[in-house]
């Protein structure tokens, strides 16, 4: 035992004191922060701004429009033609000309300049001037604007209660899916990028022939267990970090968004004022769900299939890792008997975050080869009977690391020390039995 | 008292028997040559007295004893193919190779200064093994073997790659081990290091062990009595009743005996004929020619 403790410390601390493990575990969350921002500040600065003339000639839609979203009206009483000539010395950037439309259900204006607008700018004109013409039809057509007003903005927004639980609880279907993919993708990414870690560091191993003088002293099985478990703390490391510079930036959003926060809660409990803005109340019962998740106990279950799941395949990974040739490009094929299943854990789980009581969702997450990826995908919903399908999917997945383990360490030790020829899966089998 | 003994050892992979059938004994302060050419079995053979893996029948025994974990900790082992972690720094690999073993930390730091100096490379401590040529590597492999003072030393091809100095180097701590008390199994092709350095030997070819014995011995069991005369004269001998002229170039001749001739019996027929000879030899065959000789017979 502790020979494996010697092992793991050693493929612990060589990785966590590179300056790439570092970078890495800062960058990301930043990176992560840096792309928001730079999504936000984008959004906010792509207007232009733009004046535009507006030559009417219905007379209807003098002084109707709005000075937003970059653009700036101005009205002249002159012809089409004129302005063509004139508008660049008048400081205008395009003319919107709008002629006398053969019926008001169909307006053609026409916008020109010297250049395009874009999608976004286009439905910003567009959509204005759609409702300066929604208000004509009702002058015309004498409809009363109010009514009209309260049947647009009829509001349908269902809550979800779930029978027998506390009445203050809100189940929010949206809050599942985001969590269900946040926490399934996760779990995909660190099985991917850690097995793959320890793959490459046993092949590593085996063709700079460290490994012949390692298992000198050390049982084969107690090399590839410290590996496994040494670059799985690595991992549960930079998991932690992230889990602590997330908190802190949470905190710090909390704060300074903190009146907003309340603000959107009041409208979340207030059908009256909710009713004025769906999207709002939609974002505070999101929120409110949010607030109302265990995150404690998501954390821990969360770990819990990390670990397991991490054990599961990165023994199977150090398997394949053994079987590696001096090329690396040779041993892809025997790559993918492990990467498949992941693949196929992360398409189900697409599906299982729709259907989260499907049979399809209850058997992925408690067999042990999809249960990683599956299971936390499933935590984000209220799920009736939830409790014993977490505790057999969590009971099968230690016993399916175990198995795994096993499995592999047969594998490992035959395959270290073969040189030389190129390995097939039929050779894998033979090793298993030997 | 024997340090360890085989008996009847078999190991197949798949339909490939690696060994068939192996038995030898190696003395205690014994420098052991384990002979065989490419492919013969001998690193299995290694590997299964290393416990690395297991025969599928016969018995090891070590200092007398049964195989057990305890064992790992008297044997030194330094593979043919051997590396060691580039990113590490020469003073932690060793000292993380020495704990592997089951010193403790402090003793194994202080072993590892103590030969760090001996080889006069203590300021190697911080280099990191990328930046050592493939010799230096070897040094350290060699320290990394016998950190833990072991009483069996198993060196696989322990001179690949060094220099002629390095070489001499290391075979003086070889001698200066086992003049300490360790016992050293000697694994190589290179018939004239055995020679120079082993007083028994086992040669395994197809997995099999073929010849076993003292090296004097084994010489002289294979010879083929033949001598080597080089003397000053003009005229070569003609008349030599009971000797086959094998080599007859100036001033040398080679001769064999045939049945029942003695030594002195050629000397006195030499001199009778008037040669004046400057030098007499028996030639014994080299472990070189008994290996290819042994290796050959179908």
């Amino acid at each position: 035992m502790s020979k494996i403790w010697l092992i793991i410390q050693r493929e612990y601390w060589t990785r966590v004191r590179k300056k790439s493990f570092l970078l890495t575990t800062l960058l990301a969350p930043l990176g992560i922060v840096a792309f928001m921002v730079v999504s936000v500040l984008v959004a906010l600065s792509g207007e232009t701004e733009r004046r535009v003339v507006v030559i009417d000639e219905t007379g209807l839609f003098k002084n109707k429009f709005e000075d937003k979203d970059g653009f700036y009206f101005k009205y002249e009483d002159t012809t089409l033609a004129y302005m063509n000539e004139v508008y660049k010395n008048l400081q205008y950037d395009g003319i919107l000309y709008i002629p006398q439309p053969k019926n008001w259900q169909t307006i053609r204006p026409e916008y020109r300049s010297e250049s395009q607008l874009g999608p976004t700018a286009k439905s910003h004109v567009t959509s204005q001037i759609s409702r300066v013409t929604r208000n004509i039809l009702i002058e015309q057509e004498k409809v009363d604007k109010q009514a009209l007003e309260r049947i647009n903005n009829i509001d349908v927004s269902i809550t979800q209660k779930i029978i027998g639980e506390e009445d203050d609880k809100q189940a929010s279907a949206e809050l599942g899916t985001a969590l269900g993919y946040a926490l399934g993708f996760a779990i995909y990414i660190i099985l991917l990028v850690y097995g793959t870690m320890v793959m490459k560091s046993v092949a590593e191993e085996k063709t700079s022939k460290v490994v012949e003088i390692i298992i000198s002293s050390v049982k084969p099985f107690q090399l590839m267990m410290g590996k496994v478990l040494g670059i799985g703390l690595v991992g549960l490391t930079q998991l932690v970090i992230w889990g602590f510079l997330m908190i802190g930036l949470y905190t710090i959003l909390g704060l300074v968004f903190a009146g907003y926060l309340t603000e959107l809660s009041q409208v979340a409990n207030d059908p009256a004022m909710s009713a004025g803005a769906p999207d709002q109340a939609k974002v505070a019962q999101f929120i409110e769900a949010f607030r109302q998740v265990n995150l404690l106990q998501l954390f821990g279950i969360f770990v819990f299939y990390f670990v397991g799941g991490y054990i599961l395949y990165g023994s199977l990974f150090a398997a394949i890792g053994s079987a590696a040739g001096d090329d690396m490009d040779g041993n892809q094929s025997l790559n993918f008997i492990v990467t498949v299943p992941i693949i196929i854990s992360i398409i189900i789980m697409t599906s299982v975050v729709q259907e989260p009581t499907s049979t399809l969702a209850v058997i992925a997450s408690i067999f042990p080869l999809t249960s990683p990826v599956v299971m936390p995908a499933r935590l984000g919903f209220d799920i009736p009977g939830l409790w014993w399908q977490l505790a057999l999917s969590m009971i099968m997945l230690v016993l399916g690391f175990i198995f795994t383990t096993w499995l592999a360490g047969r594998i490992y030790r035959t395959g270290i020390l073969m040189q030389g020829k190129k390995i097939t899966i039929k050779d894998l089998g033979m090793w298993l039995r030997g | 008292m024997n340090i360890l003994e085989l008996d009847h050892i078999n190991k197949s992979y798949g339909s490939h028997k690696a060994n068939k059938d192996i038995s030898f004994n190696v003395e205690k302060g014994a420098v052991f040559g384990l002979l065989g050419p490419n492919g013969a079995g001998k690193s299995t053979l290694i590997r299964i007295i290393t416990n690395i893996i297991a025969a599928d029948s016969g018995t090891i025994r070590i200092d007398g004893q049964a195989f057990k974990e305890a064992h790992n900790q008297i044997i030194g082992y330094m593979p043919e193919e051997r590396g060691l972690y580039k990113k590490m720094m020469v003073g932690e690999h060793l000292v993380y190779l020495g704990r592997l073993k089951g010193l403790s930390k402090a003793d194994a730091t202080k072993k590892v200064k103590d030969w760090l100096e001996r080889l006069q490379i203590a300021d190697w401590w911080g280099k990191k093994i990328e930046d050592l040529s493939k010799g230096m590597q070897q040094k350290v492999q060699f320290i990394a073997t016998t950190l833990h003072d072991p009483l069996l030393l198993i060196l696989d091809e322990p001179f690949s790659g060094l220099d002629p100095v390095n070489s001499n180097l290391i075979k003086d701590e070889i001698f200066e081990l086992r003049r300490k008390g360790a016992s050293i199994i000697f694994s190589t092709h290179r018939m004239e290091q055995v020679e120079e350095i082993c007083e028994e030997i086992v040669l395994i070819n197809n997995g099999q062990n073929i010849l076993q014995g003292k090296v004097k011995e084994i010489r002289q069991r294979f010879k083929e009595n033949k001598y080597q005369v080089l003397y000053n004269g003009t005229h070569a001998p003609t008349q030599l009743p009971g000797y086959e002229i094998v080599v007859e170039k100036e001033g040398t001749l080679v001769l064999k005996a045939l049945e029942g001739q003695s030594p002195n019996q050629l000397l006195r027929t030499l001199l009778d004929q008037g040669l004046e000879i400057h030098h007499f030899n028996e030639i014994l065959p080299s472990i070189n020619e008994i290996f290819i000789r042994q290796v050959q017979i179908p």
